[in-house]
């Protein structure tokens, strides 16, 4: 009988939604005989129902392994690109949301706009705020529509994969990180040299990739520490 | 045993526990861990991937069966897995051989 928090149902569901490949009919059909006949046999032995499926699943594997031990090696480099491609896209459209609201946190602060020369540079982090001419408002005002239409889109394409039972990595998982840390890399240094060869007041837009970077960094610790901490009692449960 | 290390020799494993006769995936498993005393330790889930390509190779047949209500898929070495099998395990005892002459000590 299926209880009503079947582990089971919800690892196999998973499962099927990870799995992208022509025989996931089958390869549900063993993973559920499997699972099903390893809780059996732990109950046998003296275990609750319960601690008996989350001590098959753990023995099983985690749903990333199993997909990644069924994929070919082209379609790991498939999933691999579609990773990378996906991260930089979240990445850029938070970039850009970011930039614009340092832009309005500027405006707010300081309604003038800071003069840059060669005897006061701008520093790298400043709220200046956007600049008061037609084209600079035009700038901030297109940067954040760019990061909203891209977050937006980002995340209707994910509702639409979804509905057609289709789900993309882990959030923060894969090549987030890493696309994270280069795009933040690149923008800081690109942000240093354009203040220090132009002396732009366009410095926040720029320099506000910190405060991205710093948001990214804490959000995919504290995900790195809850994934960890799952492994380790999976671990102690196989 | 380290799980990377033990895939190398998956293949092998897999046909030596089926050429005592046809077996599901569970029950593979459950062989594998009895004759290693243990001593193998892999994600269960894993060794499909490893049954379907020796299946895909010619090496294992499969077919349907049915077990407490449930489909399951049950695995049979072939006549080309035998031999495979055979060339496998020479192999092995040649790499043991000089691996242990190496090492120098005792046999495990």
């Amino acid at each position: 009988m299926i209880e009503d928090r079947d582990l089971i149902q919800q690892y196999l569901d998973q499962l099927r939604l990870s799995l992208r490949i022509p025989e996931v009919g089958r390869i549900l059909v063993e993973a559920e005989d499997h699972l099903r006949a390893a809780t059996a046999a732990k109950v046998a032995e003296g275990m609750s129902e319960e601690r008996a499926q989350q001590a098959a699943i753990a023995g099983f594997g985690p749903v990333q392994a199993i997909v990644y031990a069924h994929q070919t090696r082209h379609g790991r480099v498939a999933a691999m690109l579609a990773d990378l491609a996906i991260s930089a896209w979240r990445v850029i459209a938070w970039y850009l949301l970011v930039a614009f609201a340092l832009e309005l946190a500027g405006l707010l602060r300081q309604p003038h706009p800071m003069t840059c020369s060669s005897q006061t540079p701008c520093p790298i982090v400043v709220f200046s705020g956007p600049t008061t001419t037609a084209a600079g408002v035009g700038e901030w005002v297109a940067t954040g529509t760019a990061g909203l239409a891209l977050l937006a889109l980002y995340y209707g394409v994910r509702r639409f994969q979804r509905r057609r039972g289709r789900v993309w990595s882990i959030p923060l998982g894969g090549f987030f990180p890493l696309a994270a840390a280069v795009t933040s890399m690149l923008t800081v240094v690109g942000a240093i040299l354009t203040v220090t060869t132009t002396h732009t007041d366009h410095a926040a837009l720029l320099g506000g990739v910190g405060f991205l970077a710093l948001g990214m960094g804490i959000t995919y610790g504290w995900r790195m520490g809850r994934m960890l901490r799952q492994q380790e009692r999976d671990h102690e449960l196989a | 045993m380290e799980r990377e290390r033990l895939k190398g020799h998956l293949d092998l494993l897999l046909l030596s526990v089926l050429s005592a006769g046809p077996a599901h995936g569970y029950g593979i498993i459950t062989m594998l861990r009895e004759r290693s005393d243990g001593a193998f330790d892999l994600h269960e889930g894993t060794i499909y991937p490893a049954l379907h390509r020796l299946e895909g190779a010619g090496l294992l047949d499969s077919s349907w069966a049915e077990a407490d209500g449930r489909k399951r898929r049950v695995y049979a070495l072939t006549s080309k897995g035998e031999a495979a099998l055979s060339a496998q395990h020479s192999a092995w005892r040649r790499f043991a051989a000089g691996m242990q002459a190496v090492l120098g000590g005792e046999p495990a």
